[in-house]
């Protein structure tokens, strides 16, 4: 350890000598590879000095608290290190600056500054005892001026000048101003390079002995060679490095900063393919030329960004003292001077509180009053909030007198008065409000002829009217408003449609209704026993809606038993042989419904026993037509008679119409029913075939198809 | 001070006042120390209150979000797959699934034949946006739409998929999109809702909804969704039962209030100022909420834009007419979900019946916005929450296929709200598989609705459990090439 300070001292001297030759013919040093990797180093070396400086200001202040000694050993050890990497940082420097990757102007400012920082310190720790503690307090102090100096020229070599402006942001502000007039290089392609590349592309840093800074540079291009070839992008060098892949080492921009846009891009490209000219405006392109598009939408693009204010901001209290449930003030986003208002609940709408507005009637620029009762009185406030941009009147009650006072709203953009009833007086707007861009119109009074003629008339104004549809499209079917299709004793049919004037027909046996054939509803109408209605609405204008079907039942003569035959699937029991009778009707779009009953390997077949003889007329079965899931209608029910269990009689029998395969998607609850002579029985029995064999159009083609059966009822 | 929102974690509840207790007396004393009043607690409210502000100038001030809930396909929507049509029925090359995992309804099928739509497709609107003849008021409205073509997530089953679309995680335990724009942005309109539910039902194969995609999660009870009913009466149980005035409520409210009150100085639970605040919300709707509602001044013209359907209270096309009312009324995010698009068979049967009950009132719901002024400041989004696969699962018979579950690309469409009008983006190789071109992460979606909306997915956090919450979690890039 004790030879530590003497070999420190050797090396600084050796390396003090080195850098006085490296500073006096750094010109015509020659460049090999160990160089380019030592110069690399200098990032490395630079940030030690200036924590090395820290540490023996620290501990010159805390001299006076340590004895005379250890004080020496420490600052002196200390000191020669910082000179160390000083003079190690100072000639890596000399090395990377030799690279020639960097503007010479600036370079040799800082190499000066770093060399003499260097020198002065090997100076320092030489002859500092031999001064008084005046000369060599100012002396540190110098130094300490000088590594300031040295470090603050680096910083501008890496990061340019105007890293340390408050609001970097601003850089980014691109003068749009007569931009058609200006080469379409300086107008928007300049603009992205000061963005995303000359950070590192410039007179102090140019990487790659590449500048992007003027269209000079440009044509020069950079170590790599000429930047790009005037009308063909694919062999320009600049668009290959941009399209290089994210991980490819020569992609441009390196992998951790702000890549260019998709559009970016494509402006280059554009540029190039078209000549990449340096001089021309966008008046020399075409007007169909792609280049003029995309210039123009990137630089009207930029040109929109938020709007600056110049009236300032509206206090706080009186802000929040003008919101309430039916007020909503705001700024526009947050930070920003400018206010938007908008009203809520038509119900509860004061004039008054609009009033209150007048005191932020300056910063007020958003303004949406749509659905609110206003009258004259309200359209006077309006027109006294000058700086208006944005007002919505949608569906209000705005006159001819009302509109006259609109024109004093000299900075409006955008006007919105759908569902108003504006006469085509309100065209005077448009010519006296010069700002105006877009305005929504939607009256009775004002046709699409009114507004084709406007448009005519006001080329700069975009305007939107009110959508109408002029085809007829179809009307939803009727509703049935009845909860239960089991109709309660006294109950009727109640029929609605949501739509005003559309008028309902329908018929009770099943048929599809029409006008001729169809009842027209009324009022709630009554049935006897059971009926499949169907009900149409029909109205002017529209299509004819499609049929609307509803099986409602009377709950007929009640069972005293019900017996299951043949076996249900064991998968859809139901409640047993009571869902015959219960009464429910289920749903159809659930087939786990307990008052389903299924069946598939065997037919339904059931008795049924009441408690004496009934005249049955009708039997009605209500089943489940769901043919996605392989649920059909029973293909032939069959009803049996007697007065004993012994001694049935055939009374009917019916085969059902079979699905044909444009009811493919059918599903519903469908009802069938078998009339019979009425001869009074006591025992009934009843079949219903389950479809044996599923047609080949259906995916379940071959199998045996699948019977749910609901109710049966029995009328006299 | 009455918005919850700034107060929201001031509240003492146990976890905040021990997780402030080590670091904060310590930070007190130092600040204390260095600047007086650096901890009074109008600078906290000032920041409290900025924060309730977009971060920058939005694009767009309210979400409306159509979810076709079972996820449509793509392929019979949206992207346009010729190739399937000239390979049908041969196998799904294996360089194209590439190892992509399955559900458990296709990986043990034998084959996987490839189906091409059985609906032709044509193009429309100036950048000739391809749309299938499924959705032709759509179709008409091609140049307001953007359609993305090349989503993608990492669910492959509905819940997490659904679950991940909605609020950034899969596994259902944090805020849904709805509820993160009501905890950054407030509600616009204090008598309604900031985030408002729509249900309705197609035909076909239906998937469900359930109240945890609406949840505030982690967040102040005050921002969950709220679930309109599709009864006649949209907001179950909101007016007065007859025989008690407005007058008697208000009293009933104060009294109910002071008990809260009373409460809460006890317990100390934030979820009783919550409460509060709802009885309040609860009592303002009972006025605004009726005069929405009420379709039954709707012009001719509007009842014709969305459909006959639109009045009748429990269909798409009535939802699509409420939620342009809601969002005229400055409800933030309106979210409605239609379901029944889950076509694993029978797509060919199901999707024209679905397609038609959202064709109209979607179209309409964007032109109606658009007549009103109202689109450039409304982002309007449709879509599911992944696509389905270009194989057919089941049998392939002529006119009948099914579609399974693909994670892997899907479309959707947005529409206003600063979105570039008129634009395809993103693409998918010519099997319609994988996406070759600008891909669109879940993530990356919500970060870019939260910027139309001038938030800044990184900004927008929330610390719970120790750590800070964003609704894209730790990714999510906004897509700059959407946005006008």
């Amino acid at each position: 350890m004790k030879k530590l300070p003497s070999i420190l001292s050797a090396c600084n001297f050796a390396c003090c000598l080195l850098l006085i030759l490296l500073g006096v013919f750094h010109e015509s040093l020659n460049i090999s590879d160990v160089t380019m990797l030592a110069g690399r180093f200098h990032v490395l070396f630079l940030h030690l000095p200036i924590g090395g400086m820290f540490a023996l200001i620290c501990i010159r202040l805390l001299k006076k608290t340590m004895q005379q000694e250890p004080y020496e050993h420490i600052f002196n050890l200390v000191l020669s290190n910082v000179l160390l990497v000083s003079l190690l940082s100072a000639i890596t420097g000399i090395f990377i600056a030799a690279s020639g990757d960097y503007g010479e102007e600036a370079v040799a400012l800082h190499r000066k500054a770093g060399m003499t920082f260097s020198v002065l310190l090997y100076a320092y720790s030489v002859i500092r005892h031999y001064l008084g503690v005046i000369a060599e307090t100012l002396l540190f102090t110098m130094l300490i001026f000088v590594l300031v100096f040295t470090g603050h020229q680096g910083g501008v070599i890496t990061h340019g000048t105007e890293f340390f402006a408050v609001n970097p942001d601003q850089t980014d502000e691109t003068d749009t101003t007569d931009w058609n007039k200006k080469p379409v290089f300086e107008s928007a392609i300049m603009p992205v390079m000061q963005k995303k590349c000359t950070s590192c592309h410039n007179e102090q840093k140019s990487n790659g002995g590449l500048m992007l800074t003027d269209a000079a540079s440009w044509q020069k291009g950079g170590k790599s060679g000429a930047l790009l070839i005037a009308g063909d992008v694919n062999n320009s060098l600049i668009i290959n490095r941009l399209l290089l892949p994210m991980d490819d080492e020569h992609h441009m921009p390196p992998a951790e900063k702000p890549q260019l846009t998709e559009e970016e891009i494509n402006l280059l490209r554009i540029w190039i393919e078209s000549g990449a000219s340096y001089t021309k405006t966008v008046q020399n392109y075409s007007e169909n030329d792609s280049l003029l598009a995309i210039v123009s939408a990137m630089i009207l693009k930029t040109s929109r960004k938020e709007k600056q204010y110049t009236f300032g901001n509206a206090p706080k209290e009186v802000v929040s003292r003008l919101n309430n449930p039916y007020v909503s003030v705001k700024p526009v986003y947050a930070g920003s001077p400018a206010l938007s208002a908008s009203f809520f609940v038509a119900s509860a709408y004061q004039t008054a509180s609009l009033d209150g507005l007048k005191t932020i009637g300056e910063q007020l620029v958003h303004l949406n009053l749509s659905g609110m009762p206003l009258g004259s009185k309200d359209f006077e406030i309006i027109a006294s909030f000058r700086n208006l941009e944005r007002l919505y009147l949608n569906n209000t009650a705005i006159s001819d007198q009302d509109i006259k006072l609109l024109e004093k709203l000299q900075n409006l953009i955008y006007l919105s008065m759908q569902d108003c009833r504006v006469s085509p007086a309100v065209e005077i707007l448009f010519s006296s409000i010069k700002p105006l861009q877009t305005v929504h119109i939607g009256s009775d009074k004002i046709n699409e002829g009114i507004i084709a003629s406007w448009q005519k008339r006001h080329k700069d104004i975009n305007f939107v009217s009110g959508v109408k549809i002029h085809e007829a499209i179809p009307l939803s079917p009727p509703i049935f408003k009845n909860e239960e299709g089991i109709l309660k004793t006294g109950d009727s049919i109640r029929l609605m449609h949501h739509i005003r004037g559309a008028s309902i027909w329908y018929t009770t046996d099943g048929s599809t209704p029409d006008t001729i054939k169809g009842i027209q509803y009324r009022k709630p109408f009554a049935i006897r026993q059971s009926a499949e209605i169907k009900a149409i609405a029909i109205k002017e204008g529209w299509v004819t809606s499609q049929p609307a079907s509803f099986n409602a039942y009377e709950a007929g003569v009640e069972p005293k038993a019900v017996r299951l035959i043949s076996r249900p699937a064991p998968q859809y029991p139901g409640l047993g042989p009571a869902t015959f009778t219960n009464r429910k009707l289920a749903t159809i779009s659930n087939t786990r419904d307990a008052n389903w009953i299924g069946y598939r390997d065997e037919p339904c077949v059931l008795e049924v026993e009441f408690e004496e003889p009934v005249a049955v007329q009708r039997v009605v079965l209500n089943f489940a037509c769901h043919i996605p899931q392989y649920i059909f209608p029973p293909t032939r029910i069959r009803v049996y008679g007697g007065n004993s269990l012994h001694a049935m009689q055939l009374l009917g029998s019916k085969s059902l119409k079979p699905i044909v395969p444009a009811e493919k998607e059918k599903v519903l609850s469908d009802t069938g029913q078998m009339v019979l002579l009425g001869k009074a029985y006591r025992y009934f029995r009843i079949e219903a075939d389950n479809l044996s064999k599923i047609p080949a159009w259906h995916p379940g083609k071959g199998e045996k198809g699948w019977l749910f059966i609901d109710e049966i009822f029995f009328y006299r | 001070m009455s918005n919850p929102f700034f107060e929201n974690r001031l509240r003492v509840n146990r976890r905040y006042f021990l997780g402030r207790l080590s670091l904060g007396l310590g930070t007190a004393a130092l600040g204390s120390l260095l600047i007086k009043d650096l901890f009074s607690s109008e600078t906290q409210t000032e920041n409290f209150i900025t924060q309730a502000l977009p971060h920058f100038a939005p694009k767009a001030k309210r979400v409306i979000y159509l979810f076709q809930n079972g996820a449509p396909s793509q392929l019979e929507s949206f992207d346009y797959k010729p190739m399937l049509n000239k390979m049908y029925g041969q196998d799904l090359p294996l360089s194209v699934r590439n190892g992509q995992r399955l559900t458990g309804m296709t990986a043990n099928q034998d084959t996987f034949p490839l189906v091409g739509s059985y609906f032709p497709f044509r193009q429309h609107g100036e950048a000739g946006i391809w749309i299938s003849d499924l959705f032709p008021n759509i179709a008409k409205i091609a140049d307001e739409i953007c359609v993305i073509k090349s989503m993608h997530t990492e669910a492959i089953n509905h819940d997490p998929a659904l679950t991940f679309m909605q609020t950034g995680a899969q596994q259902g335990n944090r805020p849904s999109m709805g509820s993160w724009l009501s905890y950054g942005l407030g509600s616009e309109n204090q008598n309604l809702p900031a985030f408002c539910v729509l249900l309705s039902k197609g035909k076909g194969n239906g998937q469900g909804v359930y109240s945890k995609l609406w949840t505030n999660g982690f967040l102040d009870s005050v921002h969950q969704g709220v679930q309109f009913s599709n009864s006649e009466e949209r907001v179950l149980y909101l007016l007065n039962q007859s025989g008690l005035t407005r007058n008697d409520r208000r009293l009933m409210l104060d009294k109910i209030s002071e008990l809260n009150h009373i409460n809460f100085e006890e317990v100390g639970d934030p979820e009783i100022q919550s409460k509060i605040e709802q009885y309040e919300l609860a009592y303002r709707m009972q006025t605004a909420v009726p005069e929405i509602t009420d379709l039954s001044k709707e012009s001719d013209d509007i009842i014709k834009l969305y459909g006959a359907d639109c009045l009748i209270p429990d269909t798409y096309a009535s939802n699509c007419l409420l939620a342009r009312k809601l969002s005229e009324s400055g409800v933030r995010f309106v979210q409605l979900y239609h379901q029944g698009w889950d076509q694993h068979s029978n797509l060919s049967g199901e999707m024209p019946v679905q397609a038609m009950d959202v064709d109209r009132a979607s179209a309409a719901l964007v032109m109606d916005l658009k007549q009103r002024g109202l689109l450039d400041e409304t982002l309007v989004i449709w879509g599911g929450e992944f696509g389905r696969t270009n194989y057919c699962q089941g049998p392939l018979s002529a006119g009948n296929y099914g579609r399974d579950h693909h994670p892997r690309a899907y479309s959707i469409w947005m529409a206003g709200g600063g979105v570039k009008p008129g634009m395809v983006y993103g693409e998918t190789d010519e099997f319609g598989y994988n996406i070759i071109e600008n891909p669109v992460h879940v993530n990356d979606f919500h970060a870019t609705v939260l910027h139309l909306m001038g938030l800044d997915h990184e900004k927008l956090i929330y610390k719970h459990l120790g750590r800070r919450y964003r609704l894209t979690d730790v990714a999510g890039k906004v897509v700059n090439d959407i946005i006008a």
